[in-house]
C-alpha cells in the first residue's frame, strides 16, 4: 500500500517538468479517488534524471524514480497502487552510484520532507537542537561544541566558524547582528539555493543558534532575488517558526528574542563579500571596505555582527543534535563534516552531491558522477567557481579538503565543481571565469577594477590569434599584483583561474600564441571549418543551414566553404550526417 | 579620539626604526609624522580611509598581502616596510592600471609640439583675461624673440592645434606677435630680473637666434655672458635670411636690444677660424656655446652653375639685407621649394623682375616651405612649376640664355619620408632665364674645428646631443642650424634655451638634468578625432589685416599689420584649452613622474567620455576620472550633501551627480566646490564665470575669506596680477589646514567663485558723489575742511575691510571727533552688538559636545545656508555626528529644506518656541545672520526676536554671523567704544540728523533719508554719497594673524603715505 508519494520541487526538478508530474499525480489519485497525499519537496540530488518521484510504502519500503513525464509518472503510481513490482526502466536502484558514495548531514532532510511544512522539519527533530541550546546550554557552551565540532565556514574561505562565532559573542556592545550569507553567486553553483529551498527551516534554526551564542537579537537572510522559491519558503518557514515561538520575541519561553528579516539582493557577485553585503543591507552601494575592522567589531549599523553562509549554518542543528565531537568523526584531521558540491559540466550525473572531507576528486567525479559524457577525456575540472582554480587529471587523486585543494592552487571554494572534457579550450575557459569576475568586480580598487579588465583584454587577445608570447608574463605580472593589492576576495582570487591554467595547461596558452592553434578547436579566430571532399556528398544540407551563405556547391557536388564569409558557427559541422566537414587548426 | 586612556603608546617599527605611536593612527598618518613619504590618491585627510587607490601599498610582516597604509591602523608589535623594490614595482603597476583608463592631454598639442614648448594655452588664457603683459613674460620664460616669431614662424602649434578638428587653428602666433609688440613698442618693455653675478663667463659665437637665446638666458642666471658676431649686425638668419617685408629689421634690432641690453656684451667682425680662435675662448671663459648657423648654400650640380648670373639664394637675400645693389634681369628661375626659395622669389620680385619662376622637383604637398608664404608669393605673381629640375644651364654673352629642365614623378619614400623624385626620361625642355637663384640647402661651416678631437663625424658634421647641446668636449656646447641643420627660428631659440640649461648645469658641477616629464598624452590612445569636438562651437579665426597685394611687388614694408586689441580678444577666446587645468598640481602625474610610470604599458579599452560643462562653476572631464572616490565621500561625509555618485560597476564604473543628469542640472549640488579641492587628478577643475580658467603657475597668498563672517582660511591664488583660482588653505609642509581653522578645510561657493571681482581694477582716485575724479590731495582738503566745522561729519566704514585697518579709521575717527557708521549695516538694529554670544567676527563653536541627540538643537536662522554656507555644513555635520536637530527659520531655497527636522517659516514662531522649547533642550543654538534675518522678515520681526534674545537665559546660546568678514567686529568696536566711553561720537549705526541721545528703541521702521552732507566712504566701491576714498587691496585683504608661518605676500601694513595725504593735520 502506498503511503505517500513525494515529488521533488526544487528549482532543478520544477525546470525540468516536475510541476507537470506533480499535478499529474494529484489528478490521477484524485480520479481514483484516492487519498494519498503527493508532498512537495526540495531537491532530491540527482538533477541529471530530474523530475524525481518517491514512492513510500506503508510498510516502510520506498522506491526512488528519475527521468519521469506525466506518462512515465502515472505508471510508476499505477505499478505501486496495483502492487506490482517496481517499474525498473525508471527505477534508481539504492546502490545507484550516484547515491551511495555521499553521506548526507546538511541535505539530510532535503528531497525528504515537505520544506513548506513545519511540521515535517519537528518530526525531523527540527528545532530541537535550538531547544537544547537556549534551555539546557550556556552561549558559551554553545559556541565551545562548534569550536569542538572543527566546523569551517563553507562560503568558500573557511574560517572556523566556532572561533568567529567567539570574536562576536566577546564583541562588546548591546546591539548585535547575525546574518546569513544567501548570495550565492558562483556560476555553475546551487548548493545553497537547494538548501533554502529543501530545508529552509535549518537554516533558521542555525542562524537562531547562532544568534543565542554570540547575544544578537536580530538577524537578516541576504538572499539573491534570483532566488523566488526559496525567498517564498524562507518566508512561508519564518512566519512558521515565528507561529510556534522559535522565532521573535522570548524563543522557547527564555528571554532569549531573535527577530529574523529578509533581504533580496539585486544579483551582485561582490555582495557575496561580507563588507559589501553588510554596505547593501544597510541600503547603499554594494562595495566592501577594508578591514579591519571585521564585522565582529563593526558591522551592520556599526554593530558587532557575524556572518555565516547558508551551509555553514545548515551543519549547525546537526552538531548541537549530535555533538561537536561526534561531528568532528566525520572528515579529515583538519576538514570536518561535509561539503556540498555542485557537480556539473560534461559528466554523466550531475547534481548536488554532499560528500565526507577527504574523498578524492577522482571518487567524486567517477564514482559519484559517473565520469566523462560520451566517455570522453577527462581533461580538468574546476572548483570554486570564478575565485577557484582548474585542476588536471594528474590531480584527481587529491583530497577534498580546505588544505589540500588550496595547495593546488584552487580553492575549497562555495562547491560549484565544473567538470571538462578534451573539447574544452583552457585559454577559453579562463577568459570565461575571469570576464565574468571582471564583469562583477564593484570597480572600487585599481587592481580589480582596471587591472583584471587588462588581463581579460590580453586573454581574449591570444583566443583571439593575436597574441604574444610576452603576454604570458604580463599576465603572471598582473595576477601576482592583482592578489595582494585588491580589497577584497573578489579581487584578490580573480586571477586563480587564469594563474592555474597557466600551472597546469601552459602549453596550451603557447600554442595558441605561437602555432595560431586551439587544440580543443573552440576559439573561433583560430579554427576553420572545411569540407572534406571524398566524404561530400553533394547533399546541400550544409549550404542551407549556413546562416551567411558562405558555403556553395551544387546538388551532387562537393561544397566548398568562403573562409573570408564563414562566422565558424560550427551548424554546417552539426549539420552533416556525413561527417564530411572537418574543423582544421593553426597555420 | 577618547581622551582618557587612549593615550597609552604602542610600539611599532617602521622601515626599522622602533616607534612608539598612538594606536588610532594609520600607516599613513604616523609616516606621514615621522617624514616618510607614501604617495596616496584616493586618501584625503578630511574623508574615513576608503582605500581605493592602492597606490599608498606598504608590507605589514605576516599580513596576506600588500596594506593600504591610508586605512590601516597601527598595532602593537606590527612591522611597517614602506619602500622596497616590490613595493615601487606594485605602486608603479597600480598608476599604470589608473593611466590606462586616463584619458587627458596634461599639456595641448601645441606646447608639445613647439620646439621650445612654449606655454601656449597659458599666454592665449592670459590675453583672454586681457593681461598682456603676463602673457608676454610668460612667452619670455622659453622665446625671448616673439616679436620676430610672430612675423616669421611656420607655427607647428598651429598645425597640431585641435581647432583644426572643428574650422581653423587658433591664431597662436599672431596672438604672440600681438603681446610681443605690445612689449616692444611700449616706453617700459619687461626686462626678467636677473640673478646675482656668478663669475661665471661663457663666450657663445654667434648672434642668431640661438646664440642670443642662449645668452638671454644664461645672463638672468648671473652668467657673464660675451657674444661673438662674424657680420657687423646681430640677428644672423634672421636680418640676412628673412627680407623686411616679412620681418623689419628695425624690429628685429628693436627686440634684439631686449636681450643685449640686459648686460650681453656683444663683439662684432670676430669670425672663427679667421681672427678668432677657438682655443683662446676655450681659455678665456668657463663655457663656449657654437652657434655660427649654416651659411653654405649647396651646390645644383649641374652645368653651367658657375656662370655669372647663377646666384645662391641666402647670398642674394644677405646683399640685400646688407643694402648691396644686386642687378637681377627680367626673367629670374628659382630652384627649390624652402623659404629661402620663396623669400629669394619674392624678393626678386620686388627688385623689379617681370617674371619669376620657381622650380620645385617634387609637389606643393612635400615642399618644406610655410604654406601661408607659398600663397602670398602666388598671390604676389610669383609662377610656381612643380615636378621639374635642373639639367644645365646656359650662358649667352649677356648673362644666362636658358636653363634645361627635366621632368620628375614621385616615386617611393626616402629616408625623409618624402617621397623620391625620379626624372623621366626624354622629357627635358629649356626654359630661356636671365638669372639662376639657386636655394636647395645650406649647410655648416665646420673645416676650422677639423683639428679637434671627436668634435665631426666623417663627413664633417658637428657631432652633438640635439637635446642638451653638449659636444664631446667638455664645456663646449652647440645649439641651432649648426646642429640640426637648417631649420626654423624657434628651433635654433630652443636649442639655445636648452643649451644654456646645459651649460648651467656644467657651470654649476651638477651631474644631470631634472629627469624627462611625465606627461599623459590622448595620442597614446589613437588619434583624436572631429568625433570627440563635434559640440564645439564654430568661430572663424581672426583675420590678420595686411597691405594691399598691388602695393607688396614694389615695396619692402611689412605686409602684416597686426591685431587689434578686439581681435586679439576674439582670437584668445577661440582656445579650446586642451591642457589640462590640474597640471600643476595633479597627484597622478606626480606619483607617475616619481614611479617612472609608463602611461602606455596596459592600453586597452578606455574610457573616453565626453567633457561636461552644463556646470556654472565646476568642469567635469570623467575621462580623467580615477575613481578613487574622494569628490563622492567629500560631498557627502563632510558636506552632508551628496550630490554625487557611483553608476554602473566594474570597469564602466563612473562618478556622476543624481540620477546622472548633466553636472549643471543635479539639483542637490550647492556648489561649494569642494570636489575640486579634493579631486587629486583633474577631473573636476575650476570654471570662472568671467575670462578663462587657465593652468598657471601660481603664487599663494593666505588668506582668510573677506565674504562673510565665516571667514575661512584660504589661499589667494596668483598669477602675476591675475587672481586665477581662490582655494581653501593647505598646511604648512602638505595637507589640508584643517581643525585649526574656522571652514576645518570647507570652502562655500562665495568663496571659491565669487572673489573674481579682485580682478577688477580699484579706482585709482578719490571721487566726489557725482563721479568726478579728484587728487588725494584735494580730497585731503575736503577731509580736513570737514573735521575743521562743527558737525564734523560722518566716516562710513566697509565692514570687509581688514581688522588692522578698521581700527586704524577707527582711531582716526576718535582722534578728529567724527563719527562713524559701518557701511551697509545702517539699517539694523544696534543692539544684534550686545548680545553676550558676538564673542568676535567669526568665532562660532560648537562646544559642549556631550548632549545627548534629543538634548540640543540647532536653529539656523537668516538665510545661513545661502549667505554663510560654511556654518551650514559645519552644522550639518553636527547633526550627523551628534544626531542634535536642525531646525530652519526663514529660509528661501527649497533646496536645503531635505536637510531640517523641523522648518520654521514665521520668525513669529521662534520667538514663541524660546518660550516652550527652551524648557524641554538642554541647549538651543540659535545660528543666525541678522542681515539677512532682517531683510527677509522686517524689523519689527528683528525686534522682536532680539528682545527675547536678550531675555533668555543659558540655554539659548546665540551666534551672528555676517555677510562681511570684519561686520560684527566692526560693531562691537563701535558698540564697546560708545557703552565703555559714553562719546556719541561713536555711537552706533548713527543716522545723521537723529539724535545722537536717541535710545535704541526710537529706531523706526522707515529708512532714514541717506545721508548727502560730509560721507567719507571707505572701501572698494563708491555708492556716491560721499568722498569716496578707493582703497587698495591689501587694506582689505589681510587677516589679523599670520596664518600659518608662511609670511603672507601681503603684509597688513597701512600706506601711510595715503592717510598722511588725506588726514594732514
Amino acid at each position: 500500500m502506498v503511503r505517500e508519494v513525494l515529488v521533488g520541487l526544487g528549482s532543478c526538478g520544477i525546470a525540468a517538468g516536475a510541476r507537470v508530474v506533480h499535478d499529474a499525480l494529484i489528478a490521477e489519485i484524485k480520479a481514483k479517488g484516492l487519498k494519498i497525499p503527493v508532498i512537495s519537496t526540495g531537491c532530491i540530488g540527482a538533477c541529471h534524471r530530474e523530475p524525481l518521484m518517491e514512492v513510500r510504502l506503508v510498510n516502510g519500503e520506498h522506491f526512488l524514480y528519475g527521468d519521469l513525464d506525466e506518462q512515465g509518472a502515472k505508471q510508476v503510481l499505477a505499478a505501486h497502487l496495483a502492487g506490482e513490482a517496481p517499474v525498473e526502466e525508471h527505477l534508481i536502484p539504492e546502490d545507484y552510484g550516484y547515491l551511495a558514495h555521499q553521506k548526507k548531514i546538511a541535505l539530510a532532510n532535503c528531497g525528504v520532507i515537505d520544506p513548506e511544512s513545519i511540521d515535517d522539519y519537528l518530526a525531523a527533530e527540527g528545532y530541537s537542537a535550538l531547544r537544547s541550546a537556549v534551555q539546557e546550554m550556556s552561549r558559551q557552551e554553545v559556541v565551545e561544541e562548534i569550536k569542538k565540532s572543527g566546523m569551517r565556514g563553507r562560503g568558500g574561505a573557511g574560517f572556523p566558524t566556532g572561533l568567529k562565532w567567539g570574536f562576536a559573542a566577546a564583541a562588546p556592545g548591546k546591539k548585535k547582528y547575525l546574518v546569513c550569507n544567501a548570495d550565492e553567486g558562483d556560476p555553475g553553483a546551487f548548493m545553497d539555493r537547494s538548501v533554502l529551498e529543501g530545508d529552509p527551516h535549518a537554516v533558521l534554526e542555525g542562524m537562531a543558534i547562532g544568534a543565542y551564542a554570540i547575544g544578537a537579537d536580530e538577524g537578516y537572510i541576504y538572499v539573491r532575488a534570483e532566488y523566488p522559491l526559496a525567498i517564498r519558503r524562507l518566508g512561508i518557514a519564518i512566519s512558521q517558526a515565528e507561529e510556534k515561538g522559535l522565532l521573535g520575541n522570548n524563543i522557547l519561553a527564555s528571554d532569549f528574542s531573535f527577530q529574523v528579516h529578509l533581504k533580496e539582493g539585486a544579483g551582485a557577485f561582490v555582495c557575496g563579500e561580507e563588507t559589501a553585503l553588510m554596505a547593501s543591507v544597510e541600503g547603499k552601494r554594494g562595495m566592501p571596505r577594508i578591514r579591519p575592522p571585521f564585522p565582529a567589531q563593526r558591522g551592520l549599523w556599526d554593530a558587532p555582527t557575524n556572518i555565516n553562509n547558508v551551509e555553514t549554518l545548515a551543519n549547525i542543528p546537526p552538531i548541537i543534535r549530535m555533538g561537536g565531537e561526534q561531528y568532528a568523526q566525520v572528515g579529515t584531521e583538519k576538514s570536518k563534516g561535509t561539503k556540498v558540491f555542485a557537480l556539473a559540466g560534461k559528466i554523466k550525473r550531475g547534481g548536488m552531491v554532499e560528500v565526507p572531507m577527504g574523498v578524492t576528486l577522482r571518487k567524486v567525479i567517477f564514482d559519484i558522477g559517473g565520469g566523462i559524457l560520451a566517455d570522453k577525456k577527462f581533461k580538468a575540472v574546476q572548483l570554486g567557481g570564478p575565485s577557484g582554480g582548474c585542476i588536471p587529471e594528474s590531480l584527481l587523486d587529491v583530497q577534498v579538503d580546505y588544505d589540500s585543494l588550496t595547495a593546488t592552487g584552487a580553492i575549497m571554494g562555495s562547491g560549484g565543481m565544473v567538470v571538462m572534457d578534451e573539447s574544452t579550450c583552457m585559454v577559453d575557459v579562463a577568459a570565461y571565469f575571469l570576464g565574468f569576475t571582471q564583469n562583477e568586480s564593484c570597480g572600487k580598487c585599481t587592481f580589480c577594477r582596471v587591472g583584471t579588465r587588462r588581463m581579460l583584454e590580453i586573454l581574449e587577445r591570444i583566443t583571439g590569434g593575436l597574441g604574444e608570447m610576452a603576454d604570458l608574463e604580463r599576465l603572471e605580472e598582473l595576477s601576482a599584483k592583482i592578489k595582494v593589492s585588491s580589497l577584497c576576495a573578489l579581487g584578490q582570487t580573480a586571477p586563480n583561474p587564469v594563474l592555474t591554467t597557466l600551472k597546469y595547461f601552459r602549453s596550451e596558452y603557447e600554442e595558441h600564441i605561437k602555432n595560431k592553434r586551439c587544440p580543443a578547436l573552440q576559439c573561433k579566430a583560430l579554427i576553420k571549418y572545411q569540407v572534406v571532399a571524398d566524404k561530400c556528398t553533394g547533399c546541400t544540407l550544409c549550404a542551407r543551414v549556413c546562416p551567411v551563405k558562405a558555403i556553395e556547391g551544387e546538388r551532387k557536388e562537393i561544397h566548398t566553404i568562403d573562409q573570408e564569409l564563414c562566422v565558424q558557427c560550427g551548424l554546417c559541422f552539426e549539420a552533416c550526417r556525413f561527417q564530411a566537414i572537418e574543423i582544421t587548426t593553426g597555420e | 579620539m577618547n581622551n582618557s586612556l587612549a593615550t597609552a603608546l604602542i610600539n611599532i617599527q617602521l622601515n626599522g626604526r622602533k616607534l612608539l605611536v598612538t594606536p588610532e593612527a594609520t600607516i599613513l598618518e604616523v609616516a606621514e609624522e615621522h617624514a616618510i613619504d607614501i604617495p596616496t590618491l584616493c586618501h584625503d585627510p578630511r574623508l574615513e580611509a576608503y582605500g581605493s587607490c592602492w597606490v599608498c601599498m606598504v608590507k605589514v610582516e605576516d599580513a596576506r598581502g600588500f596594506m593600504p597604509a591610508c586605512a590601516t591602523k597601527v598595532q602593537p608589535g606590527m612591522r611597517i616596510t614602506t619602500d622596497s623594490a616590490d613595493i615601487r614595482s606594485a605602486r608603479k603597476m597600480a598608476l599604470e592600471l589608473l593611466l590606462s583608463n586616463h584619458y587627458g592631454d596634461c599639456k595641448p598639442p601645441c606646447t608639445l609640439t613647439c620646439p621650445s614648448n612654449i606655454d601656449v594655452q597659458g599666454y592665449i588664457g592670459l590675453i583672454a583675461n586681457k593681461k598682456y603683459r603676463e602673457a608676454l613674460e610668460l612667452i619670455k620664460k622659453d622665446n625671448p624673440l616673439p616679436s620676430v616669431c610672430g612675423r616669421v614662424c611656420p607655427r607647428p602649434c598651429e598645425d597640431a592645434c585641435r581647432r583644426n578638428l572643428v574650422d581653423e587653428a587658433v591664431g597662436i602666433d599672431w596672438l604672440k606677435r600681438y603681446v610681443a609688440d605690445l612689449d616692444l613698442f611700449s616706453d617700459s618693455g619687461f626686462d626678467p630680473v636677473l640673478a646675482l653675478k656668478n663669475g661665471k663667463g661663457v663666450a657663445i659665437v654667434g648672434a642668431g637666434p640661438a646664440g642670443l637665446s642662449a645668452a638671454y638666458y644664461l645672463v638672468q642666471q648671473g652668467v657673464a655672458v660675451t657674444i661673438f658676431e662674424a657680420e657687423q649686425k646681430t640677428g644672423g638668419m634672421l636680418r640676412y635670411g628673412i627680407p623686411d617685408f616679412r620681418l623689419p629689421q628695425a624690429t628685429l634690432d628693436l627686440e634684439i636690444n631686449t636681450i643685449l641690453r640686459l648686460g650681453v656684451e656683444l663683439k662684432s667682425g670676430l669670425r672663427l677660424g679667421d681672427n678668432l680662435e677657438l682655443a683662446d675662448l676655450s681659455r678665456d671663459y668657463h663655457a663656449v656655446l657654437l652657434a655660427m648657423g649654416a651659411w653654405k648654400s649647396r651646390s645644383l650640380r649641374v652645368e653651367g652653375e658657375k656662370l655669372p648670373g647663377v646666384l645662391s639664394g641666402i647670398d642674394f637675400l644677405k646683399e640685400i639685407a646688407e643694402g648691396k645693389e644686386v642687378v637681377l634681369g627680367k626673367r629670374i628661375a628659382v630652384i627649390g621649394g624652402g623659404n629661402t626659395a620663396i623669400d629669394a622669389a619674392r624678393t626678386s620680385l620686388r627688385l623689379g623682375a617681370g617674371e619669376v619662376y620657381l622650380f620645385y622637383r617634387r609637389t606643393r604637398n612635400e615642399m618644406p616651405a610655410a604654406s601661408i608664404e607659398i600663397d602670398e608669393a602666388i598671390d604676389e605673381g610669383v609662377k610656381i612649376f612643380y615636378l621639374v629640375a635642373p639639367v644645365s644651364i646656359q650662358g649667352s654673352d649677356q648673362g644666362l640664355a636658358a636653363i634645361r629642365l627635366i621632368k620628375m614623378e614621385l616615386g617611393e619614400p626616402d629616408s625623409s619620408g618624402r617621397r623620391r623624385p625620379i626624372p623621366v626620361e626624354g622629357s627635358e625642355f629649356d626654359q630661356p632665364i636671365d638669372n639662376v637663384i639657386a636655394a636647395i640647402g645650406q649647410y655648416s661651416e665646420t673645416r676650422y674645428l677639423e683639428n679637434i678631437d671627436g668634435l665631426l663625424d666623417e663627413r664633417g658634421y658637428l657631432v652633438c646631443n640635439e637635446e642638451s647641446g653638449e659636444t664631446a668636449i667638455p664645456g663646449l656646447f652647440a645649439a641651432g642650424d649648426l646642429v640640426t641643420g637648417p631649420d626654423i627660428a624657434i628651433q635654433a631659440i630652443a636649442g639655445g634655451k636648452y643649451a644654456a640649461s646645459s651649460i648651467m648645469v656644467y657651470l654649476e658641477g651638477r651631474n644631470r638634468q631634472p629627469a624627462k616629464e611625465f606627461l599623459s598624452r590622448k595620442d597614446d590612445f589613437g588619434e583624436v578625432t572631429a568625433e570627440e569636438l563635434k559640440d564645439e562651437p564654430r568661430i572663424l579665426r581672426e583675420k590678420m589685416a595686411m597691405i594691399d597685394p598691388e602695393k607688396r611687388q614694389t615695396s619692402f614694408n611689412e605686409l602684416e599689420q597686426g591685431y587689434s586689441r578686439e581681435q586679439a580678444l576674439r582670437e584668445a577666446d577661440r582656445c579650446m584649452e586642451c591642457g589640462c587645468h590640474d597640471v600643476h598640481e595633479c597627484k597622478l602625474k606626480e606619483q607617475a613622474q616619481d614611479y617612472g610610470a609608463i602611461a602606455s604599458r596596459f592600453l586597452g579599452e578606455i574610457q573616453r567620455h565626453p567633457i561636461d560643462e552644463s556646470h556654472p562653476y565646476i568642469i567635469r572631464d570623467p575621462a580623467k576620472c580615477i575613481l578613487c572616490g574622494r569628490c563622492i565621500r567629500i560631498c557627502l561625509e563632510v558636506q552632508g550633501i551628496g550630490a554625487l555618485g557611483y553608476i554602473y560597476r566594474g570597469f564602466k564604473s563612473e562618478v556622476a551627480p543624481s540620477f546622472n543628469v548633466p553636472f549643471g542640472e543635479d539639483e542637490f549640488c550647492i556648489s561649494c566646490g569642494q570636489c575640486i579641492s579634493t579631486c587629486p587628478v583633474g577631473a573636476l577643475t575650476e570654471k570662472y564665470p568671467e575670462g578663462k580658467t587657465v593652468p598657471l603657475e601660481e603664487r599663494v597668498e593666505e588668506d582668510f575669506c573677506t565674504l562673510c563672517s565665516v571667514a575661512c582660511a584660504l589661499e589667494y591664488r596668483y598669477h602675476g596680477t591675475l587672481l586665477t583660482r581662490v582655494k581653501e588653505r593647505s598646511a604648512p609642509g602638505g595637507g589640508l589646514a584643517g581643525g585649526g581653522f574656522t571652514g576645518g578645510g570647507r570652502l562655500c561657493r562665495k568663496g571659491r567663485f565669487e572673489h573674481t571681482f579682485l580682478n577688477e581694477p580699484i579706482a585709482a582716485n578719490p571721487l566726489l558723489p557725482d563721479g568726478r575724479e579728484i587728487s588725494i590731495s584735494e580730497a585731503g582738503e575736503l577731509v580736513k575742511k570737514y573735521i575743521s566745522e562743527t558737525d564734523k561729519g560722518l566716516m562710513r566704514i566697509s565692514p570687509y575691510l581688514s581688522g588692522e585697518t578698521i581700527d586704524l579709521f577707527l582711531e582716526l575717527a576718535e582722534k578728529y571727533g567724527m563719527a562713524v557708521e559701518a557701511a551697509g549695516l545702517q539699517e539694523l538694529d544696534k543692539s544684534w552688538a550686545e548680545l553676550p554670544a558676538t564673542g568676535g567676527n567669526s568665532g562660532y563653536l560648537f562646544e559642549a559636545l556631550d548632549y545627548g541627540p534629543e538634548e540640543r538643537a540647532l536653529i539656523l536662522a537668516g538665510n545661513l545656508e545661502e549667505s554663510n554656507n560654511v556654518a551650514f555644513t559645519e552644522a550639518l555635520s553636527m547633526h550627523k555626528k551628534h544626531g542634535w536637530q536642525l531646525w530652519g527659520v526663514s529660509r528661501r531655497d527649497k533646496l536645503y529644506d531635505r536637510f531640517f527636522s523641523r522648518l520654521i517659516p514665521d520668525p513669529d514662531e521662534l520667538v514663541e518656541m524660546f518660550k516652550s522649547e527652551a524648557g524641554k533642550k538642554r541647549r538651543l543654538d540659535l545660528l543666525i545672520n541678522p542681515e539677512e534675518f532682517v531683510k527677509a522678515s522686517g524689523r519689527s520681526q528683528e525686534k522682536r526676536l532680539l528682545g527675547t534674545l536678550l531675555k533668555t537665559g543659558e540655554q539659548v546660546c546665540t551666534t551672528l554671523f555676517w555677510n562681511s568678514r570684519n561686520a560684527g567686529c566692526l560693531l562691537r568696536s563701535l558698540a564697546v567704544k560708545k557703552f565703555a566711553q559714553g562719546k556719541q561720537d561713536y555711537d552706533l549705526l548713527i543716522a545723521v540728523g537723529a539724535d545722537s541721545d536717541t535710545s535704541r528703541d526710537t529706531f523706526q521702521e522707515t529708512s532714514k533719508e541717506p545721508f548727502k552732507g560730509r560721507v567719507i566712504e571707505l572701501g572698494r566701491k563708491a555708492t556716491g554719497s560721499g568722498l569716496f576714498i578707493p582703497l587698495p587691496l591689501p587694506l582689505w585683504l589681510q587677516g589679523y594673524t599670520e596664518p600659518s608661518g608662511r609670511t603672507p605676500f601681503r603684509t597688513g601694513v597701512v600706506d601711510t603715505g595715503i592717510l598722511a595725504g588725506l588726514f594732514k593735520a
